[in-house]
C-alpha cells in the first residue's frame, strides 16, 4: 500500500512538472527567440542561440557567447531572431556583460510584443524549474530540473542546475513554475548538471534595458571595461587576506588562497621504479572568461611540484629539474590577433624566507584591450644539492599592478620548514 | 737534349715519367725498344720518336704499326710533336714533355703541418675514441632519470661514434681518390678532438647562461661562434687532407660553412617574429655550485619586469 502511495506520489508530481512545462510553453512561446548570427559574405548563419525578451519595448536578452562573433566583427556579421511563428527580424546589439556571458539586444522593429516577467528571488533548494531553449536548431523546447542553489565556493556565481542544457540552448530563460525568469542557460558540466546565470547578474545587464545601442567602436573597449573591473575585485580579494601555507616536501607553499579557488594534489608515491619522488598541488580558478572562440581570459592557476632525486645525485638531478620546467605555456587560449608574444626576465632570486629560486617571468599584452596581459611564472629553487621545489603560476587578462603585487606576495610565500 | 715522356692514365692522369738522354726513342713491345710498352694492343716495334738534330723539333713516325698511331686524336704516320701533345698507341697514353717550360713555384712548407704531426698517432686515436664513448654515455647517464643500463645504452653510442666517423672517412677517401695520402688517423683525430670541444663548450654554455641570463645578443654570438668553429674545422680537414693553395681552402671553408649556418640561421633566426602561444626562456638549472653571480632580492627582480610590461605594449602596434 505504501509503496502505491509512493508511485501515486510520484506519478502526480511527474503530470505536474509536465503539465506546467506544457503551459509555459504556451504561455510564453512568442517571448521566446532563436537568435542567429548571420554571416554578411555568404547570408548564412554562423551560429544560434536561444533569447528572451524581457520588455514591450523588445529588448532580447542571450548569452554574451551566442553574439561573440558580431561584436567582434561587427562590420562582417548581424544578428537575427526567428520567432515561435516563424517570422524573422534583425536585431541590435545595446549593451553586453562578458564576465557573465550576457547579452542585450533590441528588436529593430517591434509589432504585437510579450515579454517574460523577471522574478524578484530566487526559489528555494529543491524546487522545479524549467529551462527553455532551442537546441540543435530543432525549435523550442522545455527542460524540468531543479533548483539547487548557487554553486558553492565559485567566484563567478552560478546556479546549479540538475537538468540537461544542449547546446543552442544557450542565452534560453530559466523560470520558476510562475514563469518568471530567475536565470539564463549557460554552461553544461556533463550529464544532468548545468550552470545557469542568476537573476542578480541579468539585473545587473537590465540597467541598460533604456540605453542607446552601443556603437561598433565602444564595444571593445566596452569588454576592456568589464574584464578589468572584474579582474580588480578578483585580484583585491587575493591581496586583502593571508594565504595560508601547507606543507610540500620540506617546502611550505601557500594553498588554499581563498575560497574560490579549488586544489588538487598527486605524487608518483605509487610507482615503486621511479628514481625520484614528486608531489604536487595544483590549483585554479574553475572558470575563465569567455570572449571569442579564440580567446579565453580572466584564469589563475597556481601549480608547485616538491621534486626529490634520491639517489640520482645532483647533476642527473638537475637535468631532470631542467626539463620539468621546460616548455611552460599560458592557460588560455589566445591567437595572434588577440595578443602579442611573451616576453620573459629570468634571474635567480632570494626571497624574505631565503629561498633562492631560479624565477622566469613572461608578459604577453592583449592587442585589443588596453592595460591588460597575460603572466606566467616559473620558479624551481636551486637551494639543495637533488632536491628542489618548482612553483608556477599564470595569471590570464591581468593589470600590471595586479600581476606585480600577486607575483610578490606569491614569490614571497614560499619558505623551507 | 733528352727527350722526356709522360705515361698517362686513361683519364690523362700522368703515372710515370721517362727521360732517354738520346736523339731518338723506339716504343714498342719489344724488349728491344728505348721505352717498352706492355699493351697488346701495340706491335713489337711500333714507333719512333726523333729529334731534328738542326730544329731541335721532335718528329714521331709510324713504323707500320696494326693500329698506328693518334697525336691528340687524329691518326698520322708522320708528325711533328708539340709540348703537351698526347700521342695514342694501342690503348696506351703518352705525353710529351717540354722541360723548358718553367714550372709553378714550390709551395712553401707550412709549420702548421710540422705541428700537426702528433695528431697523426693512431694510440690518440683509440685514446679520444674512448673519451668521446665516456662523454656520450655520461651526457646519456645524467640526462636519464630511469635505472640506466650501460649494456642498453652502449650499442647506440657506438653507432653514433660510427656515424661522427663518417665525415673524416670521407675525407680520406677523398683525398685517396686524388692520388694522396688518406691521412685517416690525423682525420678522425681531428673530428674527434672536435666533437670533445664542442661538448665542453655546450656544457660551459649552460654554466654562462645559468649565471648571467643572457639577453638575444647571445644567440647571434653563439651562431658566430658556430659558424668560426666549422670554418677551422673544414679549413683543417682540408689542410690535412689535400695540398691546394690557401686562397683555395679558404674559400672552400667558407662555402661549405656557409651552406651549413645558412639554414640554422633561416631556422632559427627568421621566424622570430612569428606568433608563438608559449613563452621562449632558458630552463637551465644548475646545482648551488654553480652559482657563481649570486642572487637578488625579490623587490629589485619586480622592479626589472614593470619594463617587460612597456616592451610587449610596444609589441601590439606592430
Amino acid at each position: 500500500m505504501k509503496i502505491f502511495i509512493f508511485l501515486l506520489c510520484l506519478l502526480s508530481s511527474v503530470v505536474h512538472s509536465q503539465q506546467t512545462a506544457q503551459s509555459l510553453f504556451g504561455q510564453h512561446r512568442t517571448a521566446l527567440y532563436q537568435i542567429k548570427i548571420i554571416e554578411l559574405e555568404s547570408g548564412n548563419k554562423s551560429s544560434i542561440g536561444s533569447g528572451f525578451q524581457i520588455d514591450l519595448e523588445g529588448n532580447i536578452v542571450t548569452n554574451y557567447h551566442v553574439v561573440s562573433e558580431y561584436v567582434y566583427n561587427p562590420d562582417k556579421f548581424r544578428i537575427e531572431y526567428m520567432a515561435n511563428d516563424g517570422s524573422e527580424g534583425q536585431l541590435q546589439l545595446v549593451d553586453v556583460d562578458v564576465v557573465n556571458d550576457l547579452a542585450l539586444v533590441r528588436k529593430l522593429q517591434l509589432a504585437d510584443e510579450s515579454a517574460f516577467p523577471i522574478a524578484s528571488s530566487l526559489p528555494e533548494q529543491g524546487s522545479d524549474i524549467y529551462s527553455l531553449g532551442n537546441p540543435h536548431d530543432l525549435g523550442m523546447i522545455v527542460v524540468p530540473g531543479t533548483f539547487n542553489g548557487l554553486k558553492k565556493n565559485s567566484f563567478y556565481q552560478r546556479i546549479h542546475f540538475t537538468g540537461s542544457i544542449n547546446p543552442g540552448m544557450s542565452g534560453g530563460p530559466v523560470v520558476n513554475d510562475l514563469g518568471e525568469v530567475m536565470g539564463v542557460n549557460v554552461a553544461t558540466a556533463g550529464n544532468q548538471i548545468g550552470f545557469l546565470i542568476p537573476l542578480s547578474k541579468v539585473m545587473g545587464l537590465l540597467e541598460s534595458q533604456h540605453a542607446e545601442p552601443l556603437s561598433n567602436k565602444q564595444l571593445k573597449p566596452r569588454l576592456q571595461q568589464q574584464i578589468k573591473a572584474n579582474q580588480q575585485v578578483l585580484f583585491d580579494r587575493l591581496k586583502m587576506r593571508d594565504w595560508p601555507t601547507s606543507i610540500l616536501g620540506e617546502a611550505l607553499v601557500p594553498a588554499n588562497i581563498t575560497e574560490f579557488i579549488s586544489c588538487w594534489g598527486g605524487s608518483n608515491t605509487s610507482d615503486r621504479e621511479a628514481l625520484y619522488l614528486s608531489v604536487e598541488s595544483r590549483c585554479q580558478l574553475d572558470e575563465q572568461v569567455y570572449v571569442h572562440s579564440g580567446l579565453r581570459t580572466g584564469g589563475l592557476e597556481l601549480e608547485f611540484e616538491w621534486l626529490d632525486g634520491k639517489s640520482l645525485g645532483k647533476h642527473r638531478f638537475y637535468n631532470f629539474f631542467t626539463q620539468s620546467i621546460t616548455g611552460a605555456g599560458p592557460s588560455n587560449n589566445a591567437s595572434k590577433d588577440d595578443v602579442t608574444n611573451f616576453e620573459c626576465e629570468e634571474d635567480k632570486v632570494t626571497n624574505r624566507h631565503g629561498v633562492t629560486n631560479k624565477t622566469v617571468f613572461c608578459v604577453r599584452a592583449y592587442k585589443e584591450f588596453d592595460e591588460l596581459y597575460d603572466v606566467l611564472f616559473v620558479g624551481a629553487s636551486i637551494d639543495h644539492q637533488s632536491k628542489g621545489l618548482l612553483s608556477h603560476y599564470t595569471l590570464a587578462g591581468v593589470t600590471k599592478d595586479s600581476a606585480l603585487a600577486f607575483s610578490q606576495k606569491f614569490m614571497d610565500a614560499i619558505s623551507w620548514q | 737534349m733528352a727527350i722526356v715522356l709522360e705515361l698517362l692514365s686513361r683519364k690523362n692522369i700522368p703515372l710515370k715519367h721517362f727521360k732517354f738522354e738520346q736523339d731518338y726513342v723506339n716504343v714498342g713491345r719489344d724488349f728491344n725498344n728505348d721505352l717498352r710498352l706492355d699493351d697488346p694492343y701495340v706491335c713489337p716495334s711500333h714507333m719512333l720518336v726523333a729529334m731534328d738534330p738542326e730544329s731541335g723539333l721532335l718528329m714521331v713516325n709510324d713504323c707500320k704499326s696494326a693500329n698506328g698511331i693518334k697525336v691528340n686524336n687524329k691518326f698520322v704516320t708522320q708528325a711533328k710533336l708539340n709540348p703537351q701533345d698526347i700521342i695514342k698507341v694501342g690503348r696506351t697514353r703518352l705525353r710529351i714533355i717540354d722541360t723548358k717550360a718553367p714550372l709553378a713555384e714550390a709551395i712553401p712548407l707550412s709549420e702548421l703541418e710540422e705541428n700537426l704531426s702528433w695528431l697523426n698517432r693512431a694510440p690518440l686515436a683509440v685514446a679520444l675514441s674512448l673519451m668521446c664513448l665516456g662523454l656520450m654515455l655520461a651526457l646519456q647517464f645524467f640526462s636519464s632519470v630511469n635505472e640506466f643500463n650501460l649494456l642498453k645504452a652502449l650499442p647506440t653510442e657506438l653507432g653514433q661514434l660510427a656515424a661522427y666517423c663518417l665525415w673524416p672517412l670521407c675525407f680520406a677517401v677523398l683525398a685517396k681518390v686524388v692520388k694522396k695520402e688518406s691521412h685517416l688517423t690525423n682525420q678522425v683525430n681531428l673530428t674527434l678532438l672536435m666533437f670533445l670541444f664542442v661538448n665542453l663548450l655546450l656544457l660551459s654554455k649552460n654554466v654562462v647562461i645559468f649565471n648571467i641570463h643572457p639577453g638575444a645578443w647571445f644567440a647571434w654570438f653563439e651562431l658566430l661562434l658556430l659558424a668560426g668553429l666549422i670554418v677551422g674545422f673544414i679549413w683543417l680537414t682540408l689542410f690535412i687532407g689535400f695540398h691546394q693553395t690557401n686562397r683555395r681552402r679558404n674559400i672552400i671553408s667558407f662555402l661549405m660553412t656557409a651552406t651549413i649556418v645558412a639554414p640554422i640561421y633561416v631556422l632559427g633566426f627568421l621566424n622570430s617574429g612569428d606568433f608563438n602561444p608559449r613563452p621562449v626562456y632558458d630552463p637551465i638549472l644548475l646545482p648551488p655550485t654553480y652559482n657563481v653571480t649570486g642572487s637578488i632580492d625579490t623587490q629589485e627582480f619586480l622592479e626589472r619586469t614593470e619594463k617587460l610590461f612597456l616592451s610587449v605594449d610596444k609589441l601590439k602596434t606592430k
